[in-house]
């Protein structure tokens, strides 16, 4: 191996054990003899691998930011920030589906292995430097999900939902790759001969242009925003995200809306933080991106009864109160800083109450038969109060209410908003907050103030240690965190490693 | 290039792809096709482009070929009355859209100042030939040996995905 290679492979590190990890898994489930034999011994190798990556995420999370691979990559705390709030998401992933996978008779090790790359690809788009790697760290993690989405295979909805993904992440794909190719063009001169793909010429390219930029680049940079915002689930892109969230096996659900959003978030704030230069243009297309996406997430999800369709229409909700974030990191110096600490902040309570709340369902769920409606849930305080009263404080989360982890959350984004001087989008933001009340009661109150009948699931089927686990971490750490929101402050520093170009 | 080369070629990847359309038989159709896409290697080739004209073969006119004529195998499409069809918009939006490539071509020619062929082809010619590109893609100075390797990590979890969602049992 060439010597010179060492310091470029130790920085990816923890995304490395987690392919490796991957592979393992994949080769001792189905090459080794013995495997099978020990119970859950593929989730049990991929939580040590998970905890070993989050050990050197965690231990580098202070260090000053480098560029390996020829500029490839760029590795700072930001990106290990990013890369720990992923990998408690795919821990929370394994534990859930353990038991339920085993209901489902669906246990296979291929489900830990998809679960780790796709998981290696987000943390990549955290820290991607260059569009190409972006694009193929965005595919890396949609393709697992297209087949963890499909992951029931005898389950009709399931198929539908993968190749709905599937057909409709075919096309976005195009949309970045074309997005790419014109950014590739428009910044022609940026690195000598021909343009360039790298974030860090493209940025000081932009510098150099006094704010003005050519039409080859705003298109490139209006396909690019598609295709990150189909991934993102950003109305209009939304269509595909209550079909497939209702339609993958929960714990894949859970997975995916928090893994693929904290992956696209990143990759949005890489981005367009190089972007910023020429902030005029994008910054309005943005902001109705913004509005259109917390008003449609929250308005579609009143009306629906079922409560993974909810969910899904909420985590739409959920992305346009992280683009106001993105939003102001255009204001000033300070806005932008506050903002990007508002974001992985925001990222990491989304992931904990996202993972809490489906958590709770799998905890309903028993076999043949997901709890997935409003009807399942009636009068849930009377058969089964503690997964009930969980479910009320991950609501209470969700809608943004204090003392709880998503109030300071949403606060931050709005206090970054105001200091970045959009005080529309900060109004509308609270506006839609106060909107979203209205359905994360509802489930409150179908749960506490309704009479449970025969439709009523008679409480927690498939309480195993993995769930209670999960569920009991994210309840925790969604009121800790929202009382003590300091205690998470090295993960704001963190994102000070993005600098304002 | 030599002239004669040139027109040798233009003659018979426009002839082919003529026939491609006007055909009546898919097979004969796909067989135009392959024509077609050869010829367009080696235009690359005599452009000095010998990877692209490589991956045109190896892609093009190998692994897409083959997929097109196993789909009109699938859909038993050999009988030549089986792509006839009447009262159809599509040929008026085929001329059409392909009238406004025409002219979008040669306003691109007018507009803007494009290299003489002869010049084209000995200035990029350490760019587009296999050797340049293997230095280009594994010297740790660039940034594309990292996401070359990335993608076998892409290959792999496809590979897998696919195996999951073809087989019914395990």
């Amino acid at each position: 191996m060439n010597p010179n290679m060492t310091p470029n492979l130790m920085a990816v590190l923890p995304t490395l054990i987690i392919m490796v990890t991957g592979m393992v898994v994949l080769i001792g489930d189905s090459c080794l003899k013995g495997w099978k034999s020990t119970k859950s011994l593929s989730a049990i190798v991929t939580l040590i691998g998970i905890a070993a990556a989050g050990f050197f995420a965690l231990s580098r999370i202070t260090e000053d930011s480098i560029i390996v691979f020829g500029g490839a990559v760029v590795i700072d705390s930001f990106s290990n920030g990013t890369a720990l709030i992923l990998l408690a998401t795919a821990a929370f992933a394994t534990l859930l589906a353990m038991t339920y996978l085993e209901n489902k008779n669906l246990n296979l090790g291929e489900y830990y292995a998809l679960v780790l790359f796709s998981t290696s690809g987000s943390m990549l788009m955290a820290s991607a430097n260059d569009l190409i790697v972006l694009f193929i760290a965005i595919e890396i993690l949609s393709v697992a999900l297209y087949v963890l989405a499909g992951f029931a295979r005898t389950d009709e909805k399931s198929e539908e939902s993968a190749l709905k993904y599937f057909l409709l992440g075919a096309f976005a794909a195009g949309f970045l790759l074309y997005g790419i190719a014109l950014i590739y063009g428009g910044t022609a001169g940026a690195a000598g001969n021909g343009g360039t793909t790298n974030l860090t010429l493209i940025s000081e390219f932009l510098r150099h242009t006094n704010g003005v930029a050519n039409p080859m680049l705003m298109a490139g940079i209006a396909l690019l925003l598609v295709g990150l915002g189909f991934k993102a689930g950003l109305v209009p892109f939304h269509m595909w995200t209550p079909d497939v969230y209702e339609g993958a096996p929960t714990s894949v659900t859970a997975y995916m809306a928090a893994g693929a959003k904290i992956g696209a978030f990143a990759a949005i704030v890489r981005v367009f933080n190089a972007f910023i230069p020429i902030s005029p243009y994008w910054l309005i297309a943005l902001q109705v991106l913004a509005v259109l996406t917390m008003f449609g997430g929250n308005l579609l999800a009143i009306v629906q009864e079922n409560v993974k369709r909810m969910l899904a229409y909420s985590s739409i909700a959920h992305a346009g109160y992280l683009l106001v974030g993105v939003c102001a990191m255009a204001g000033n110096p300070r806005a932008h800083d506050t903002a990007l600490g508002a974001i992985l902040f925001y990222l990491f309570g989304y992931m904990l109450v996202t993972m809490g709340s489906f958590g709770i369902l799998i905890w309903l769920s028993k076999r043949g038969h997901d709890c997935t409606t409003m009807n399942d849930l009636k009068g849930l305080a009377k058969t089964d109060p503690t997964a009930a009263y969980t479910m009320l404080i991950f609501m209470l989360s969700l809608a943004g209410i204090p003392l709880t982890v998503g109030f300071f959350g949403k606060l931050q984004i709005f206090n970054a908003s105001l200091m970045a001087g959009q005080v529309g989008i900060a109004i509308s933001m609270a506006v839609a907050s106060i909107i979203s009340v209205y359905y994360y009661l509802k489930v409150v109150w179908t749960m506490c103030f309704q009479e449970p009948d025969g439709n009523t699931v008679e409480g927690r089927a498939t309480s195993s240690f993995g769930v209670n686990v999960t569920v009991g971490l994210s309840a925790i750490g969604c009121v800790l965190f929202g009382i003590l929101p300091q205690t998470l402050q090295f993960l704001i520093n963190a994102s000070n490693s993005i600098m304002r170009p | 290039m030599s002239p004669l080369l040139f027109w040798i070629l233009a003659v018979v990847s426009v002839g082919a792809a003529v026939l491609m359309i006007t055909t009546k038989n898919p097979v004969r159709s796909a067989l135009a096709l392959v024509t077609t896409f050869l010829c367009v290697a080696v235009y690359y080739i005599t452009l000095s482009a010998q990877f692209i004209a490589a991956v045109q073969v190896i892609v093009y006119a190998g692994a897409i070929m083959v997929l097109f004529l196993f789909v009109i195998m699938l859909l038993n499409l050999g009988a030549p009355q089986a792509l006839e069809e009447k009262g159809s918009l599509q040929p008026v939006i085929a001329w059409s859209l392909g009238g406004i490539l025409l002219l979008t071509l040669t306003a691109a020619r007018s507009l803007f100042t494009l290299n003489s062929p002869q010049a084209g082809a000995n200035v990029y010619e350490p760019l587009g030939t296999v050797r340049a590109i293997g230095l280009n893609l594994f010297d740790p100075a660039q940034p594309w040996l990292f996401p070359f390797e990335m993608t076998s990590i892409l290959l792999l979890v496809a590979t897998v995905g696919a195996i999951i969602m073809a087989k019914r049992q395990v």
